[in-house]
């Protein structure tokens, strides 16, 4: 394929993300100061691990039944992670043998600016408004690059299906919360180690609790700065959120910053290089699945939006980083594609 | 080191007459020898680093067995010879040193290296060739330089409390000086450190000149004091050596690292001090302290009083201290620095350099600090009886409500009292009034905590205002009364600071008004949760937070602890139905 045909893909997508009414793009300018973005803090040190939120998601979401009934507690002896059919689960850690153990709920932290949408180039991942990371199933082609993307291992395929497969995550409740309502973990949650409210507000909620519990609570907001700020936020009791299985070392810069540089410009092309370069099959792939019609409308609905300036601004600083970046990007892709191997090999997906 | 060379020199004298043959056989071993001896866990391990100060080590520490080589070298023939001198060289004092073969003196890297390298192996090396079992001989490195040795520390800090002070004292009944035996002062005339002649001359404890390091201060008398470390080891460690020396049946004090340091052989010491000293032995040590004393600041400072008006500071506040001895270990418990008052130099009300700038509001009220008031209550609000109402609870001087239950005001006469007792300074000829006063301003105290008549209390609370998915919970609300009043029914503490019948009340029925009727919960926790965050929690976990927090706190959970019979167990968290039946759908 030539480079000027996939410079028009380029710009079909960098435009698609710009479209949406309520979306916002996974660039830094974008989504620095959603005012009123929402978000959820959850208290460790207050959560019993009953399993009550895990038992809500599946029921607001419509999520098939487990295997074992959410009142079964015994399923917290093994390690789990969240799967296709699993949004959200808490897992038990004992970081001082002898104490009581301590409960951690996984689900999507929803980045401020997430890398599963900077890494998807269709922009089926959205950071919105109330700050919940949407995702839509009609424009993924299955690519699975968000997956590799994703520092925290949340969204998961479903390898099950054969003919349209999601990826799924967490969405905050972004249905429930445009109608006003909780998230429906939050609501569930018997002790409020659940807190709905906005990013801000939650903050200063967790640095209150942290101060005024002197002793009691690692000094951290686990969210406030990672990996550019998650809108999920965690505190937890001593010593240390490595002891809840958590990553203290993941840094402060989101990953739209870690693999765009120059191309910051251009919302969420860094994440296309990737797809370019090892996403063709996959695209092609899909295209067999989804009707051709119905690509060929969105596609031309997303060019007939594009404007002619975006189009020459993107080419533009594409040249001038070309040369530049083309080090840099081949370092993430093929980081990428060793952490997509060993995702593989573990079988975590699966 | 006022008796050291006197008891090395004794001590060598009689192990060379009797031929005893080492550490092994001296009575002193025994009480130690009882004890089941982990390999793995030891109290003894010396790590031998001393190159950190030459820079970057380029060998893993050494882990040395102390104890293990102290009892390997008992057992040498000629060991008596020796002794501890085998490893420690003395000064011309005859003071022992504790590095190893060190003069006390700094040498270099290099040279300290050899001293180690060249001693320990060639020891090694003689004893092998005279066919013993001993330590590495080879130049392998890792034979010592193990960077993960199987062994790990337990080793525990020794504290004198007042049983075992008790037991000193015991021992050195008959003796001249029997304060001068540990404690010493210095003196002017001779310029040395000298036995302290009578008890109101003891400084105090050890640690309030002996500090975490040896200092040298050039126009100090003494000019060196030597490390709490050594000053211990030097002093004790010789002391029970030489008495176990002076006779087999002598009882006598451990002279192993694990003797004093092993947790096992800790808790053995405590249990011989239990059966050792008599029962309603009088274990106060006496320092000229008095019964009571008003806690104030030393001087009198003209902003807080003007000539014939009253007193503008805080009222002082009485204290009861042969009840505080009673019930603290040490004296350092408190006095952490020294004897006297603690607002004499120290902590006076605007802070001084003596005092590192504590004021000495500060220095009563700190939380974070052991030995202030508030401090030390606050860790007697850890344990598990008082921890489930006061775990949530701020910790240390809340409001300003709070300040009466110490600052007693008194009445009118005594408050007259107070205010001309305060145009004072504190000295010697106050001292008397000012017990007298505490006295009287405490007389009024609670001794145990009392709250309304139990008809008052209500046998049973339902709470139903949410229920939906469960019945509502029947709380057995004056049973819960009741258990925590018994866990606290021997504590003046408690008594004290439980000041009203309503204090108890405001563990649960925290925040609002004091009453015996207190409000509702969901008065001030709404019932619907809501998309707003709020530092307040809504009924729902309000109700959950209280009764999960407190069992968790108080380590119920799950747990029966009422003595009825056919009690069943204090709820689970996670048991829903434990407090309150699912409905039947
Ligand atoms: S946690 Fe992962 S899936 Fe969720 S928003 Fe962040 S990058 Fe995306
Ligand atoms: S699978 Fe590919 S196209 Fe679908 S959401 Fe993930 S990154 Fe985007
Ligand atoms: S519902 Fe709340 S308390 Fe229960 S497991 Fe989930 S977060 Fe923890």
């Amino acid at each position: 394929m030539k480079r000027r045909h996939f410079l028009g893909l380029l710009g079909a997508a960098g435009v698609t993300l710009g479209s949406g009414a309520t979306a916002k793009a996974a660039s830094l300018g974008d989504v620095k100061g959603l005012p009123n973005a929402g978000g959820v803090l959850f208290d460790a040190s207050r959560c019993i691990g009953c399993r009550k939120c895990e038992a809500a998601c599946n029921q607001v979401n419509d999520l098939p039944k487990p295997a074992k009934a959410f009142d079964d507690l015994t399923v917290l002896d093994a390690t789990r992670r969240t799967d296709a059919k699993t949004y959200t689960i808490v897992n038990k850690y004992v970081p001082d043998a002898g104490k009581p153990p301590v409960f951690r709920k996984i689900q999507c932290n929803h980045c401020m600016e997430p890398a599963c949408a900077s890494a998807c180039f269709v922009a089926a991942f959205k950071k919105s408004e109330t700050g919940a990371v949407v995702y839509d199933p009609d424009v993924c082609v299955g690519c699975r690059y968000c997956m590799v993307a994703c520092p925290f291992n949340i969204p998961a395929y479903e390898y099950d299906k054969a003919f349209t497969p999601r990826v799924m995550k967490c969405t905050m409740c972004q249905p429930r919360l445009l109608e006003g309502k909780l998230p429906g973990c939050v609501e569930a949650c018997p002790k409020e180690a659940l807190v709905f409210g906005k990013r801000r507000e939650l903050l200063n909620l967790a640095w209150d609790r942290i101060g005024g519990n002197p002793g009691r609570y690692v000094e951290h907001v686990y969210g406030e700065r990672e990996m550019g700020g998650t809108s999920w936020l965690t505190i937890a009791p001593k010593p240390s959120f490595a002891a809840l299985g958590m990553d203290e070392n993941l840094g402060t810069t989101s990953a739209p910053e870690l693999t765009s540089g120059a191309l910051a410009a251009v919302p969420a092309v860094a994440g296309i290089w990737p797809v370019l370069l090892t996403g063709l099959y996959a695209i092609s792939k899909r295209k067999e699945k989804i009707a051709e019609s119905e690509k060929q409308a969105a596609v031309s609905a997303a060019i007939a939006k594009a404007s002619a300036d975006a189009e020459a601004k993107l080419s533009e600083e594409l040249a001038k980083a070309e040369v530049a970046n083309k080090r840099r990007i081949e370092v993430e892709v093929k980081k990428a594609l060793e952490a997509a191997a060993k995702a593989g090999e573990e079988g975590e997906d699966a | 080191m006022k008796n050291g060379k006197r008891r090395m020199r004794q001590l060598l004298a009689v192990l060379a007459i009797c031929g005893i043959g080492g550490l092994s056989a001296l009575p002193m071993g025994r009480a130690t020898a009882a004890q089941p001896v982990s390999d793995k866990q030891r109290a003894d391990i010396v790590t031998i680093d001393a190159m950190k100060a030459y820079g970057k080590l380029s060998q893993p520490t050494v882990a040395f067995l102390h104890d293990k080589h102290t009892t390997a070298l008992g057992k040498q023939k000629d060991f008596y010879k020796k002794e501890c001198g085998t490893c420690h060289l003395s000064d011309k004092d005859g003071v022992m040193q504790l590095g190893y073969m060190s003069q006390g003196k700094p040498v270099s890297g290099e040279k300290l290296r050899d001293n180690y390298h060249n001693n320990c192996i060639s020891c090694h090396k003689d004893m092998a060739a005279a066919g013993q079992k001993t330590g590495p001989t080879d130049v392998q490195c890792k034979g010592c330089h193990n960077a993960t040795p199987d062994v790990a520390s337990n080793w525990q800090p020794l504290v004198v409390d007042k049983r075992l002070h008790y037991r000193h004292a015991a021992t050195q009944e008959k003796a001249d000086n029997k304060c001068g035996a540990c404690h010493h002062i210095f003196s002017e005339k001779t310029g040395k450190t000298v036995p302290a002649p009578k008890p109101e001359e003891v400084p105090g404890s050890c640690s309030y000149c002996h500090g975490e390091t040896t200092t040298v201060v050039e126009n100090r008398q003494p000019k060196e004091i030597r490390s709490l470390r050594l000053a211990a080891h030097g002093e004790c460690v010789t002391c029970h050596k030489a008495a176990a020396a002076a006779g087999k049946d002598v009882p006598t004090g451990p002279v192993t690292c694990a003797g004093c340091h092993g947790p096992l052989d800790q808790k053995a010491i405590a249990e011989t001090s239990l059966k050792k000293v008599p029962q309603g032995a009088d274990l106060r040590i006496k320092r000229g302290q008095p019964d009571y004393v008003m806690v104030r600041p030393a001087a009198v400072q003209t902003s807080m009083a003007t000539p014939g008006k009253p007193y503008a500071g805080m009222p002082a506040v009485p204290f009861d201290h042969k009840y505080h001895e009673a019930k603290s270990e040490t004296c350092v418990s408190c006095h952490h620095a020294a004897l006297s008052s603690c607002s004499a130099k120290c902590h006076t009300p605007a802070g001084v350099k003596e005092g590192g700038f504590v004021t000495l509001e500060g220095a009563m009220h700190n939380v974070g600090a052991t030995q202030s008031c508030a401090g030390c209550h606050a860790v007697a609000q850890k344990k598990p009886e008082c921890a489930g109402c006061h775990d949530p609870m701020p910790k240390g001087i809340g409001g300003v409500d709070k300040c009466g239950s110490c600052h007693v005001p008194g009445d009118a006469a005594l408050q007259e009292a107070m205010t001309s007792m305060m145009a004072k300074p504190a000295s010697a000829d106050t001292a008397a009034a000012e017990a007298d006063l505490a006295k009287k301003l405490l007389a009024g105290k609670r001794d145990v905590t009392t709250t309304f008549p139990v008809e008052d209390i209500p046998q049973t609370v339902t709470i139903g205002s949410l229920s939906k998915d469960y019945e509502p919970s029947v709380l057995p609300h004056r049973q819960i009364v009741q258990a925590m009043l018994d866990g606290m029914k021997d504590s003046k503490l408690a008594g004290a600071f439980h000041a009203t019948d309503a204090a108890v009340c405001q563990g649960c029925h925290h925040n609002s008004p004091a009453s015996k009727t207190p409000p509702r919960c969901g008065n001030c926790h709404q019932a619907v949760e809501t998309t707003t965050a709020s530092a307040r929690p809504a009924l729902k976990a309000a109700y959950h937070n209280q009764c999960m927090g407190c069992h968790k706190a108080m380590g119920i959970e799950g747990k029966v602890v009422s003595k009825a019979p056919g009690a069943k167990p204090v709820p689970a968290a996670t048991d829903c139905a434990g407090c309150h039946k699912e409905k039947k759908q």
